[in-house]
């Protein structure tokens, strides 16, 4: 188990398991913040790992530069065959989800 | 006792510190006048008597700064019947004093050139810090224009990026607002824009509008926003249907690869009678106030734009009734912030229009941007964006 801390406002904790990795986020994602998600994002999936999950559960906002994380983060996975999920969102972050359509891609539909 | 070598280093002590300020004021303004002005004043009267600035496109003085007020315009007639004193180490110029002039260069430029006088005696350090100081000043003002030109620069893109005038619609009241974010030295990701588009098989008069908003600011983003108001003006232009023109321009943005942004949009059409076609990708939800101050959330969410290709959109089909407002806006209203809340928390923005019941187009604009700007007392860091259109008959 590896934690993180990003510069401003967003820790990061991700826990491995196989090729499974999951990331609890805790804070909000923005342009400040959404750099170490990113590079967290990066790196699970260059280092092999074909399921991450992304738990949002402790995020209480996410602006259109988290959304771009996201979405990078998405096709980076995607391009090699690994799925990036998000679990948790609530709220704001929820909202935005649903608002542009990214739910559709990164929230497994049950 | 006080050795003359302890002195000196004392002396020396004095002139460094004096230069360090000297340079942390001229770096801390980017106001191309106000560096001229500020280097006379720091040059004089430590350093000379008197101090005058020119610029290169100017043959006479900008700036005039002597220690005794009242020689000023004597100075200039000395200058205007003298010209300006030679270059390199000050000699004899005019009646009693020594002067010289200073260029002023930066990276190869020659930006202008100041002139330095003493009455009498000019001693040669003094010389060498002024040259010192003129340097300094140099490069603050050569940052100083760069700047201003970029500004320039892009305020000329971000105004490329508006519609130049808003066409007519009978029967409706159209209003926006745009806002840039910060002090306009970079082009944000908002846009707005209305055309009319070639009447439908009906033969109607219709009307076509967009909001948007590209992740990111800058050039980059800007080139994403012509991209896109292009495209929606030539599909449009030619009839194509309204989802089709979104998914046209999510391909296009897909195309540009690395360089293509993630966009969020409403695209919407209207017609005279009042049929109202909306495709929100991705976008903040455009709202519908009815006169009794009742809110609808008319448009289905889809997918912002530049994220994955083979996306169909749809279409929601509505009518704009008489005295109804169709209102929309980018993030920069909704995720207005004071501390951890923001405009749009718990139906914000609802509750504000819902108090905007019966106002013209304008009177909601305005009264949305006062929202905006009266939520906090901080300054908003976001680019924003408002259309707002009425139904009248």
């Amino acid at each position: 188990m590896t934690g993180y801390v990003g510069p401003v406002g967003l820790a990061l904790q991700t826990t491995r398991t196989d090729d499974r990795a999951v990331v609890t986020a805790r804070g909000s994602i923005d342009l400040h913040s959404s750099e170490s998600l990113r590079g967290c994002l990066v790196e699970l999936v260059d280092s092999g790992h074909t399921e991450i999950t992304l738990d949002l559960t402790a995020v209480d906002f996410c602006d259109s530069s988290g959304l771009n994380v996201l979405v990078r983060a998405y096709k980076h996975a995607r391009a090699v065959n690994a799925v990036l999920t998000v679990t948790g969102a609530y709220g704001r972050v929820e909202n935005v989800l649903r608002t542009t359509g990214l739910d559709r891609f990164l929230i497994r539909q049950s | 006792m006080t050795t003359s070598a302890e002195l000196a280093d004392r002396t020396w002590r004095g002139w460094m510190t004096y230069v360090a300020e000297a340079s942390e004021l001229l770096a801390g303004t980017l106001d191309p006048g106000g560096i001229v002005a500020l280097t006379a004043q720091i040059v004089v009267p430590r350093l000379a008597d008197w101090c005058v600035a020119y610029t290169t496109e100017s043959t006479s003085p900008v700036y005039v700064w002597h220690t005794d007020e009242d020689q000023s315009d004597a100075l200039k007639e000395l200058l205007a019947a003298e010209g300006r004193p030679s270059e390199g180490p000050p000699v004899p110029w005019g009646n009693t004093d020594l002067a010289c002039t200073i260029p002023l260069v930066a990276r190869g430029r020659t930006l202008g050139a100041i002139c330095v006088g003493r009455a009498v005696k000019f001693p040669p350090d003094h010389y060498e810090l002024a040259e010192e100081i003129v340097r300094r000043a140099a490069l603050s003002l050569d940052n100083a224009l760069l700047y201003a030109e970029q500004k320039a620069t892009s305020l000329a893109l971000q105004r490329s990026l508006l519609p130049p005038e808003l066409p007519d619609l009978p029967g409706f009241d159209l209003a926006v607002g745009y806002r840039p974010a910060g002090e306009g030295a970079e082009v944000g990701g908002d846009f707005y824009d209305v055309f009319s588009c070639p009447p439908g098989p009906d033969g109607e008069l219709r009307w076509r509008f967009a909001i948007g908003d590209v992740c990111g600011t800058g050039p980059e983003a800007a080139a994403v926003t012509g991209l896109a108001r292009h495209a929606l003006r030539i599909l449009g232009g030619e009839g194509m249907p309204l989802p089709d023109v979104v998914e046209r321009l999510n391909q296009l943005i897909i195309d540009e690869g690395s360089r293509g942004k993630l966009l969020t949009l409403l695209h919407g059409e209207i017609t005279e009678s009042g049929a109202l076609t909306l495709v929100c990708a991705g976008h903040p939800p455009p709202l519908i106030l009815a006169p009794d101050g009742s809110i609808t959330d008319p448009a289905t969410p889809q997918p912002l734009l530049g994220v994955i290709d083979d996306i169909e959109f749809t279409a929601d089909v509505l009518a704009l009734k008489p005295g109804h407002v169709l209102f929309s806006c980018t993030d920069g209203v909704t995720e207005r912030r004071d501390g951890d809340v923001l405009l749009g928390d718990g139906d914000g923005l609802e509750r504000l229009l819902a108090s905007c019941a019966g106002l013209s187009a304008g009177a909601v604009a305005a009264a949305v941007e006062r929202a905006v700007d009266g939520f906090s007392s901080e300054p908003g860091h976001d680019d924003m964006a408002i259309v707002v259109l009425r139904a009248n008959r």
